[in-house]
């Protein structure tokens, strides 16, 4: 397979910095994303999280701006990890007929090996998901005498669907596949990793996988169960 | 067997003057191509070793075209890259009292008085130079904590000149070297010819004009001309079988030179390394080396007792034999390669021998893990612990080694002039594959030092001399000189292939090896060595009726590689063991038990034996015949070698 | 103690490859497994039949040329282990060991187990050198490097260059080789000039010859026979940054 001469960022090295660079950033994205929502479990009927949406919402091109960053980064997220799992297919066409690991220091699991499964996944969830609540039906609150949009009333609709509930858990599971090798990888693809990091970022990127994406779990199944309509 | 001598002057050209100042007269002297006219040469390179990438690299940094060769995938792989231990510099950062004679002195010495001394001093010399280049190139040698250069002791010397990278210093050497061929395959000043055999040289009015080369993928024979050519393809110790050398290493593009005419320099003098683990089983391919750095901090010992059985940590202190301790307590378990294998074999001979097979001493390091740690002991030998282990299964750090002598350097190889060219004008031979400078045994820790001053500072100075009277002239491969080698090496093959006789090219080898190493291993006589000779014969005949190669010439085929290999290796063994009949002394690596001193040292005959024996090749079916060239001390005064 | 081996079989680059089946006898415990394989070559040649090409050179575990994948691991099961340095001792009396070449695009087989690692050279040439020329260099003290860095740019140095870590990475990434000799290079004073440039054009060239990415499974430590950490990877990674900030436009 010969090609091209790739320069900067179009090397192997240069992509996989792309991918830990927006990785990271949609990560950030999910923690803030994941306290809004945790307001769900306020028991207020729903008080906090309107103000929260709200306040987001007041920002204007603010919330504008990390929108298309945000989308931006998606996208380009997804269409590196495309190409770099094009390659990496091209790079072994004739496959082993058995394949093992030694084990020892190989970070090597079904998390890293279906990186790309679970992305894709994540990539299809994503758009029904802002579909669903972003552009769902707007329902109208009244706060403190201001009239905005109850965010939580959708929500709560919504998770009271079992199919909605089960099926956005489920797909939790896959971004917590996708989390619990991308988060350590990232820094070590952006090189901020050495041999006392280690340690630390390999099981900072575990709990925090495992925060992130349990957070997320929780709250339709906890909606289902134990949130009361509206 | 008659040896048939005759008086060919054969003159080492050593420069006249001072022996401290006889290498920068030369360099003064010399002639010398022009900046503009060095990228009209070719020169080819055989080997990517010490010796051959350091002399690719450096001519081609002078502006030659260099055509390099190896017989590896990779130049990278050459067994240069097996050396551990270390590498002697006389750069006394130590303090100890070491300087450039005395790095001379204990080579010539240790070399038992039989290497030139012009040649020695000049590589003592060099020796500075080549850490500053290894260093530079980013060898990472090991360090003290202040960030300067550690050095460790070796057998023979009694101070610490030894530079080492861990266990792996011929790798990192090595690597140091093939990244500034790297370097210069980029700039397309050497063209890099991996996966090649040299075959056969090409002589033209006299003179060394190219190669002939098998590609060992494709099976095609491909000639290469150029207006010199150097050969850097290493030692002959497999004509043993067993040895620690690669399984690729072999002697056939020296061997087929000789044939071409240039002169054998002491075939006799092969060195038989004392810590290497010992032969365990049938089917072995090699014998791994154990670093004589291990001397260091291990002691060798056998119990006192004949025949015990018990393991060797249950043997009580006072029941064990220091033998090397006990006969050479100057020196100890530090004392040069030669002696302390010999004193291994006399120990194993004697009947005192451990292990399954009675032929293995112990190398214990119990005293120095109490005295250091086993953090320290880890730390200086870690990797050749966990070599040992998983090779033999058992843990040094608790139960002692077990180590036999084998072979594991050649210092014969081709005749070479203080230029280090051979006897063929044009044809040079660099490192190990040449004769030169260790005598007849050489010193730990040298080979890399001889290898790399070859390579980097000596041969890139002295060819020029030859190329400024040799004007380019355009030869092509159609002359019909390398049509005619091509039909000899392919007439070979063909005949190679078509014997189908019954039994293996390795099963030849390994006989020949059987042969070698009891009658011209470690201590020879005349009776054994005569003997030699006639078993060589009669399987030399034999395999050229026996001897089955499957497979085809036109593809990657490994049978027929050896075959050749093989084919050489029979004829060489012979001419090593005539060698060591006509050379009726003892002396270095070359024990003759018909002359030791009373207590069993080695006896040196200097009256008679104070020369290189030089072997010229007068056709198949007639005996060599034997020149001589004396070697003359004039700063070092030859004495019984004393280690006591 | 006696085998049943599948063992790869391509007469050429272009033919078609399949296992065959195999069973040697009379094995030693302490009999590497190229051993085993030369003992296995005697037969065949014996046979009639021809023997199968695997690469080997010094049977010490340094050079780097051989390089099996058995039972589905380059260079087999041990760690920290070279196919040669493997002892049959470490598979049961009466196993089938399934034998294949290291895979790779930028490994083409050349026959049988025999693979073409010339790659890995092209990358060295790219950039993994100091330019010194011989006879320039200052004293050897010169320049002192504090220990742990000697020791750590050793470490990176020990790579045998026998491509492991590209057999056994699900990409077939060449990322450790690459980087640890730029790691090697870059954590010397020496190194520092050209280390920009060294990092782009290795990197570059480790791309053209179709290696796959690194995607952070560190298979390739666990495969390396000198237990080259994926650490340096990451400093790969920071020098190519560099060099994207401060390095010559390339």
């Amino acid at each position: 397979m010969r090609m091209e001469k790739p320069k900067g960022w179009n090397t192997t090295v240069g992509k996989k910095v792309i991918m830990g660079l927006t990785g990271l950033f949609l990560v950030l994205y999910l923690i803030v994303h994941l306290a809004g929502n945790l307001t769900v479990f306020i028991p207020d009927g729903g008080r906090t999280m309107n103000l929260y949406s709200h306040t987001l919402h007041k920002t204007g091109p603010l919330l504008w701006i990390i929108r298309i960053l945000l989308l931006l980064g998606f996208i380009y997220h997804i269409i590196t990890g495309i190409q770099v799992t094009l390659r990496n297919r091209r790079a072994r066409s004739e496959r082993y007929a058995m394949y093992a690991s030694k084990g020892g220091p190989s970070k090597m699991s079904p998390a890293s090996r279906w990186m790309i499964i679970t992305g894709l996944l994540i990539a299809v969830f994503v758009p029904i998901h802002v579909n669903m609540f972003s552009l769902g039906p707007y329902y109208e609150t009244v706060i403190n005498g201001e009239p905005m949009r109850d965010i939580y009333r959708l929500v709560v609709e919504r998770f009271k669907e079992p199919e909605v509930a089960f099926g956005y858990a489920a797909f939790m599971l896959f971004l917590c596949a996708h989390l619990i090798h991308g988060i350590w990888s990232a820094f070590q693809s952006l090189g901020a990793n050495n041999r006392r990091l280690m340690p630390f970022l390999y099981s900072l990127g575990t709990v925090l996988s495992i925060l992130i994406a349990g957070g997320f779990f929780v709250l339709p199944i906890y909606t289902y169960f134990f949130i009361p309509l509206p | 067997m008659s040896v048939m001598t005759q008086t060919v002057v054969l003159d080492a050209k050593i420069p006249p003057g001072p022996l401290e100042d006889k290498w920068d007269n030369h360099k003064a002297s010399v002639k010398l191509v022009s900046p503009a006219n060095k990228r009209k040469y070719t020169i080819i390179v055989v080997g990517t070793g010490l010796a051959g990438a350091s002399a690719a690299a450096s001519l081609a940094e002078l502006g030659y075209n260099v055509l390099n060769f190896c017989i590896q995938d990779s130049p990278r792989r050459a067994h240069s890259v097996a050396a551990q231990g270390g590498i002697n510099a006389a750069k006394n950062y130590q303090n100890d009292g070491d300087s450039v004679f005395r790095l001379f002195y204990d080579t010539i010495k240790g070399g038992d008085y039989r290497a030139r001394e012009a040649n020695v001093y000049r590589l003592a010399q060099l020796s500075v130079q080549i850490i500053d280049q290894a260093v530079a190139q980013g060898v990472p040698f090991a360090r003290e904590y202040g960030g300067l250069l550690a050095n460790r002791s070796f057998g023979g010397a009694q101070v610490s000149r030894t530079f080492y990278a861990r266990g792996q210093t011929g790798q990192q050497l090595l690597l140091g070297a093939y990244s500034a061929l790297m370097r210069q395959v980029d700039a397309g000043r050497v063209k890099l010819f991996p996966r090649r055999e040299m075959l056969d040289l090409v002589v033209i009015d006299g003179r060394a004009r190219g190669i002939i080369c098998r590609n060992l993928v494709t099976g095609e024979i491909e000639a290469y001309a150029a207006d010199a050519v150097c050969l850097a393809t290493g030692g002959y110790s497999t004509v043993y079988f067993l040895s620690t050398n690669a399984v690729n290493s072999n002697a056939t593009a020296i061997w087929r030179a000789y044939k071409k005419g240039a002169m054998f320099a002491n075939p006799c003098f092969t060195q038989i390394h004392p810590t290497c683990l010992p032969e365990s089983y049938q089917g072995q391919s090699k014998l791994t080396l154990m670093s004589e750095s291990l001397r260091n901090d291990g002691r060798v010992w056998v119990p006192k007792k004949k025949g015990d059985t018990r393991p060797p940590n249950e043997i009580p202190e006072d029941e064990r034999d220091y033998f090397l301790e006990r006969r050479y307590p100057a020196f100890g378990n530090l004392v040069p390669r030669d002696i302390a294998s010999r004193a291994a074999k006399a120990v194993c001979d004697a009947g005192y021998g451990v292990g399954a097979t009675g032929r293995a001493v112990y190398l214990d390091f119990s005293d120095a893990i109490k005295r250091l740690g086993v953090d320290v002991i880890r730390e200086r030998y870690g990797n050749l612990f966990a070599m040992y282990h998983e090779i033999t299964g058992e843990d040094p750090y608790k139960v002692p080694m077990r180590i036999y002598p084998a072979p594991h350097y050649t210092m014969g190889g081709l005749w070479v002039d203080y230029n280090l060219m051979t006897t063929i004008p044009g044809l040079y031979a660099l490192g190990e594959a040449n004769f030169s400078d260790h005598g007849a045994n050489r010193l730990g820790a040298s080979a890399l030092m001889q290898g790399l001053a070859d390579g980097y500072f000596i041969i890139p100075v002295t060819i020029g001399d030859f190329l400024a009277e040799h004007r380019p002239d355009g030869l092509k491969t159609d002359h019909p000189a390398f049509k005619e080698a091509i039909r000899n090496v392919e007439d070979q093959i063909k005949r190679l292939l078509s014997i189908n006789g019954k039994r293996t090219v390795r099963e030849y080898w390994w006989e020949l090896g059987r042969i070698m190493w009891d009658y011209v291993g470690m201590s020879r006589n005349a009776e054994g060595l005569k003997k030699a000779i006639s078993d060589i014969r009669a399987l030399r005949e034999e395999y050229w009726k026996n001897v089955r190669v499957p497979g085809s010439a036109e593809d990657l085929n490994k049978s027929l590689e050896l075959a050749g290999r093989v084919a050489d290796f029979l004829e060489l063994g012979e001419l090593m063991a005539m060698d060591a009949l006509d050379r009726e002394e003892s002396c270095g690596g070359h024990f003759r038990e018909e002359y030791q001193t009373p207590d069993g040292e080695a006896l040196r005959r200097d009256d008679l034996f104070c020369h290189v024996s030089v072997w010229e090749y007068k056709g198949e079916g007639n005996d060599p015949v034997r020149h001589k060239e004396p070697l003359v001390f004039e700063v070092v005064k030859p004495s019984q070698r004393s280690y006591k | 103690m006696k085998y049943h081996l599948r063992i790869w079989r391509q007469a050429g680059p272009d033919k078609p490859g399949r296992f065959e089946d195999y069973t040697v006898d009379n094995i030693e415990p302490d009999m590497s497994f190229l051993e085993m394989l030369d003992i296995l070559n005697e037969q065949l040649i014996k046979e009639g039949k021809e023997p199968i090409a695997f690469d080997s050179d010094c049977r010490e575990g340094i050079c780097g040329m051989c390089g099996l994948v058995i039972n589905g691991m380059a260079h087999g099961p041990r760690r920290l282990t070279t196919t040669c340095e493997l002892r049959m001792r470490h598979f049961p009396d009466g196993a089938t060991i399934t034998v294949e070449p290291f895979r790779a695009e930028a490994f083409p087989i050349i026959k049988d187990l025999v693979v073409d690692r010339s790659a890995l050279d092209r990358i060295i040439a790219a950039g993994g050198y100091i330019s010194v020329n011989t006879g320039s260099a200052p004293d050897a003290n010169a320049i002192p490097i504090p220990k742990h860095i000697a020791e750590e740019a050793m470490d990176a140095a020990a790579c045998i260059g026998c491509g492991a870590c590209v057999a056994a990475c699900p990409n077939a990434s060449a990322a450790l080789f690459t980087a640890a000799k730029i790691s090697h290079l870059a954590l010397l004073p020496q190194g520092h000039p050209e280390r920009e440039r060294r990092v782009q054009r290795m990197v570059a060239q480790m791309d053209l010859e179709g290696f796959g990415n690194c995607s952070n499974h560190g298979e390739c430590e666990a495969a390396c026979p000198k237990g080259i950490s994926i650490l340096n990877i990451a400093r790969m990674r920071r020098e190519f940054l560099r060099a994207q900030v401060r390095g010559p436009v390339v």
